[in-house]
């Protein structure tokens, strides 16, 4: 798509009802299958988080945080879906990668997607938030051993950040957020 | 501003929002979202094809602006200042944009796609009412679980709805041809079009997958005949109490009275799905009619073509005997359930998302 039409698509936009031109974001929301992505998005968008069922395809919602609209997009993390991972990354501001942190045996595995992820063109230089996800559970690996294994210190020309939270609860949710919004205060200025 | 800058940019908003109203604009978005409606759904969850749809609405979009804008002679700054005055807002309606716009937005985008489908249901529906006279008004409220075979019949229907605009499209585009050719002489729309024969064949292998379900679902109809493993049936939407109320629609005499009940009721529902149109221009709601109408007499060949083979097939299974029922009027029955399914299913998804919004 050429970056003329994306300009002439960019200014009718201007002209959607929204009466005060707020910020729209991107946010993508990826990781292992079962690690809580879905979870996590509803649980941002305070929906019912007791029936939820893998994601087959995608979900998109729209979360209000510090004045940001943050339009997140939930992908399937199934083996088969992960293919079409790279579709969706085009135009994001933010990666926020999710680990079911008492899934030590797929470490590994989380840990491979993700490095593949952040060496994807798209993705170059955008924030990235990983969530250690699960921590209600005794079995929970604690979020530094996390990082230390995804090697999240050799990331060079992009901001990090790993939180640890329980999607189910919400506890430690609110703080990734607050860590996100700050980035894209950052970038502002 | 100056009055002479303020002309200019008048002239470029109106100029591109009468495009946006015009048929160069609508009928290829409009084939478009035909073409490609019937995998768009109601749930939450949005499916991986959707993707890919939406990427080819996107280059649509881009090219029809960009080879307009070429056309008339717009570059890309004077659009910029035409459409980021005030005077664009004020000259053109969120209607006319909203195909723009959903290429800019995926969840309009979906929105528009899965009410177009919607769109189309109810279009069938109206044409299978016009065809068995009426659809009869005896579902209960509130049951609104959809079996796998219901589903199967939409996917039937819509197949159908398919194979008609497919060869409406071809029909269009040789009539363009036509008209180019010859301006005077208007071809009329009884065109015989060779693949006639050749789909009916397929609509009617398609149907004869739904043979099976369908019988298995015939339970309530057919609950006064005995059916032995009722139990075991997935779903029966019409509950026992409506028996008495199917039973006389059947009868010949019955068919006015009903015609004007029931068939009042779907006619709202057609209707509203107009309303909802009323987003449209009057080309395109023209165009629209058009369409329709040819869809409705393509249709009409289809379905009795559908409606034969499956008289073809006699009936009975196994777990269902109904040896007291003559088999003609059991049809009917059988027909008339399987309207009143699609008619609710398409309130239920019209209701959902139109009325929800
Ligand atoms: N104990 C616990 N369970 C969680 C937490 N977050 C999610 N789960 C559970 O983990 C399971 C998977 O959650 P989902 O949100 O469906 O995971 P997902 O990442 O969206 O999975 P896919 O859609 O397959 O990619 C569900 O049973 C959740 O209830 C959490 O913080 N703690
Ligand atoms: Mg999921």
């Amino acid at each position: 798509m050429g970056d003329v039409q994306k300009g002439l698509l960019s200014v009718i936009q201007k002209l959607k009802g929204s009466p005060e031109q707020e910020q729209e974001l991107r946010i993508v929301l990826l990781g292992l299958d079962n690690a809580g992505k879905t979870t996590l998005l509803k649980r941002l968008a305070s929906e019912e988080v007791s029936t939820i069922t893998p994601t087959q395809g995608f979900n998109i919602k729209s979360v209000q945080s510090h004045g940001l609209k943050l339009n997140v997009w939930d992908i399937g993390g199934q083996r088969s879906i992960r293919p079409y991972w790279k579709k969706y990354l085009g135009s994001t501001d933010l990666l926020i990668y999710v680990i079911d942190s008492a899934d030590q045996k797929r470490f590994e595995e989380t840990g491979q997607e993700l490095a593949e992820l952040t060496e994807d063109e798209s993705l170059t230089g955008v924030p990235l938030l990983v969530f250690a996800n699960k921590q209600d559970l005794v079995t929970a690996a604690p979020a530094a051993e996390i990082a230390e294994g995804l090697s999240l210190h050799t990331y060079r020309d992009r901001e990090w950040q790993i939180q640890a939270c329980s999607a189910l609860s919400g506890e430690g949710v609110q703080d990734g957020m607050n860590w996100i919004s700050s980035q894209i205060m950052n970038r502002k200025k | 501003m100056a009055a002479e800058e303020e002309d200019d940019v008048e002239w470029v908003v109106d100029t591109i929002a009468g495009f946006l109203r015009g048929p160069a604009w609508s009928i290829p978005i409009l084939e478009f979202m035909e073409h490609n409606c019937e995998v768009f759904d109601d749930e939450e969850e949005s499916k991986l094809s959707y993707t890919e749809i939406y990427q080819e609405y996107q280059a649509l979009v881009e090219r029809l602006l960009e080879d307009y804008l070429k056309e008339v002679g717009i570059n890309e700054e004077k659009f910029q200042e035409a459409f980021s005055s005030p005077l664009a807002k004020a000259h053109t309606s969120q209607a006319i944009l909203q195909t723009v716009l959903a290429a800019e937005d995926f969840r309009l985008f979906k929105k528009m796609m899965v009410q177009k489908n919607i769109e189309m249901q109810l279009q069938a529906i109206r044409i299978i009412k016009e065809r068995n006279g009426i659809l009869p008004e005896c579902l209960t409220e509130g049951s609104d679980v959809f079996s796998e075979i219901e589903q199967e019949e939409m996917k039937i229907l819509r197949e159908v709805l398919r194979k008609s605009k497919e060869e409406y499209e071809i029909e269009q585009e040789r009539k363009r041809t036509e008209e180019a050719h010859a301006k005077l002489k208007a071809p009329d729309v009884t065109h015989n079009i060779p693949g006639d024969s050749r789909e009916a064949v397929k609509v009617k292998e398609s149907t004869e997958g739904a043979e099976d379900s369908e019988e298995t679902t015939k339970c309530p109809l057919e609950g006064s005949h005995k059916s032995t493993k009722e139990d075991s049936k997935p779903v029966c939407p019409v509950q026992r109490g409506t028996e008495n109320l199917l039973q006389p629609s059947c009868t010949k005499g019955k068919e006015d009275t009903k015609k004007r009940s029931a068939g009042k009721g779907s006619e709202n529902t057609v209707q509203k799905a107009g309303e909802k149109g009323s987003d449209l221009s009057e080309t395109e709601k023209q165009q629209l009619k058009q369409r329709e109408d040819y869809l409705k007499k393509k249709r009409d060949l289809l379905l009795a073509t559908k409606k034969e083979s499956r008289n073809n097939v006699t009936p009975l299974s196994t777990d269902q005997k109904e040896e007291e029922s003559p088999p003609k009027e059991e049809m009917s029955e059988e027909k008339q359930r399987l309207l009143q399914k699609r008619k609710m299913l398409a309130e239920k998804l019209k209701e959902e998302v139109i009325n929800k919004r």
